[in-house]
């Protein structure tokens, strides 16, 4: 491979759009991606006839023909899907760039949208009820909702590493505080407290409610397209400065009880990948947007990409490190627990804020973001800069 | 407000979609599956060519696992290949039912209606004596017929023993459960 190859610095995100955030909406999921792809290429300045490429999650609802044809784009010359729901976040950015890169496509645009506040959409009480996938190891047991899953992953990793239920809460209260400085955060207004964590209900034991994200309805978009055409546009470029996908050896779905070292997570793969490929270091990273489904995984991806040696992300939460003014300040819209549960998109689109300088937690000087997909399924992750 | 994700499942669902969902199984007590909301069990499929010769095995109440004919080695889950050797040359033999807890949860409502009246239950993750690498998931009991939520979730720890116990579910399921053991024991 050529150097030129390379997609370091080479695209931008030059355009972000969030359709609303919240329970119950009413607008269709496929409505809901179109007003955030509309608002992302309004906030670019690029006309939708221009987009050529477009990528989106494996799970998601609307087909790529139809968002082309709901959005009025031209002709498309890159498509993609991203592989496994909240592993694919930053796997759609990093696509999109390696397209623009090697010249299949001039404006990408990538997207997620979701409907899932409404209990009928619990996809679990919809799966036969005959198991003939893997999932038939598990689930005659009564292990059938993903909380049940990680929560194996975090007795197992409190029993070797002495973690505890109080790093988990700091990380349920440092989202909270974020979301509670996001007015369009869905859980803005809440307060939690350390005693309201520990007492609230159990899900699957060691995980209580706040260690669960939320069910959210939502959507969000970005455009990207190369460096030098993000300098004439609207926005401040923010710039993809390496981005890369993984699935480690020995790994599956989940609960890693395949392989013999259960904490080598998807993220070991992908952080090798990520950080060959960056000039920018985990130590150079001024604010990280991690996936969160459940707050152990913060754990997990802080260790996997290197921010914290094995074991030593719980005590790493303490004292605020992990709040705005700490020494990482994650999760800064209140992410996937406290912000909307939208697969990560929305940490990408948070990311891309604390780059502009435009989040409701801005980290003072922030240059350097990293942004990480769930490091329990097939992943991805990228560092963005200014 | 309970949490999701990924890949696999909601594809799953679509599957469903599909009428998947309404195949004549021969474990099925009624022989269609409803939607897991209605079911009154979640079985496994014991048709499939990879994985049936397990469930015959738990039928005549011995836990197997799979061999890979070419180098030796075990594994579980059970795959077409050998991940060490890519051999497609398997045999299942069968193991001595001891292990280890490796991990556990206590699972509480909601949980599905199979699920609904033994909540909240304890479920575990063993390690078999056979091999760090072979690990299944199930249900702990203290004696042969106890309910999946007999014992006290509080009493089990990461590295208690147990042993396997083949509860009869369904004319074509047997699953394996979890006998706890005394300490000491293997
Ligand atoms: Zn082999």
């Amino acid at each position: 491979m050529s150097v030129t190859t390379l997609i370091k610095d080479r695209t931008a995100i030059a355009g972000i759009g969030m359709a609303p955030y919240g329970r119950g909406i009413e607008s269709s999921e496929e409505h809901l991606a179109g007003m955030a792809v509309k608002q992302a290429l309004d906030d670019a300045g690029i006309d939708a006839a221009e987009v050529d490429g477009l990528v989106s999650y494996d799970m998601e609802v609307t087909a790529l023909e139809e968002m082309a044809s709901n959005m009025g784009l031209g002709d498309l010359r890159f498509i993609a899907h991203t592989s496994c729901g909240g592993g694919g976040s930053c796997a759609g950015v990093g696509l999109g760039a390696m397209a623009i890169v090697t010249g299949q496509a001039d404006v990408v645009v990538a997207w997620r949208s979701r409907k899932r506040s409404s209990k009928e959409s619990r996809w679990w009480m919809n799966q036969p009820s005959i198991v003939r996938d893997r999932q038939m190891w598990l689930r005659p047991h009564g292990v059938v909702r993903t909380a049940d899953e990680i929560a194996f992953m975090a007795r197992r990793y409190m029993h070797e590493y002495g973690a505890t239920q109080d790093h988990f809460a700091n990380v349920a209260l440092a989202f909270r505080r974020h979301a509670n400085l996001n007015p369009t955060a869905v859980m803005h207004e809440k307060k939690m407290t350390r005693e309201s964590y520990h007492t609230s209900r159990y899900v699957a034991d060691p995980l209580r409610l706040y260690d669960c994200c939320l069910e959210t309805d939502g959507a969000c978009a970005l455009v990207l397209v190369s460096a030098e055409r993000a300098k004439d546009l609207k926005q401040k470029p923010v710039y993809v400065h390496a981005a890369a996908q993984g699935i480690s050896r020995d790994s599956s779905i989940m609960v890693q009880w395949y392989a013999e070292d259960m904490m080598r997570t998807q993220a070991v793969a992908c952080a090798e990948g990520l950080w060959k490929h960056s000039d920018i270091r985990p130590k150079d990273i001024k604010v990280a947007e991690m996936y969160d489904a459940y707050t152990p995984e913060i754990l997990f991806t802080l260790e996997g990409y290197g921010f914290c040696g094995r074991g030593e992300a719980g005590p790493f939460t303490d004292d605020g490190n992990i709040e705005l003014g700490g020494r990482l300040p994650i999760n800064t819209n209140g992410g996937s627990l406290s912000d909307a549960y939208l697969h990560g998109f929305n940490l990408v689109i948070e990311g891309v804020k604390q780059m502009r300088g435009t989040s409701t937690a801005q980290v003072q000087d922030a240059d350097t973001c990293f942004v990480s997909g769930s490091d329990l399924v097939p992943t991805s992750a990228m560092v963005l800069r200014r | 407000m309970l949490s999701s994700l990924t890949a696999g499942r909601e594809d799953g669902a679509r599957i469903a979609d599909r009428g998947e969902a309404m195949l004549v199984n021969a474990a099925a007590p009624s022989g269609v599956a409803p939607p897991m909301g209605q079911a009154e069990f979640i079985l496994p499929a014991t048709d499939k060519a990879d994985t049936a010769p397990f469930w015959q095995a738990t039928r005549e109440k011995r836990l197997v696992v799979q061999r890979c004919d070419s180098c030796g080695k075990t594994r579980f889950p059970p795959r077409p290949h050998c991940g060490a050797c890519r051999s497609d040359k398997l045999s299942w033999p069968e193991v001595s039912g001891f292990a280890k807890i490796f991990s556990h949860i206590v699972v509480y409502p909601p949980v599905l209606p199979a699920f609904a009246k033994y909540a909240p239950f304890p479920a575990v993750l063993v390690e078999l004596a056979e091999g760090k690498h072979l690990r299944m998931f199930g249900n702990v009991i203290a004696k042969p017929g106890d309910t999946i939520n007999a014992i006290n979730p509080d009493s089990l720890y990461i590295g208690q023993p147990v042993r396997v116990h083949f509860e009869v579910l369904t004319d074509g399921v047997t699953l394996p459960r979890w006998l706890l053991q005394p300490e000491g024991a293997r």
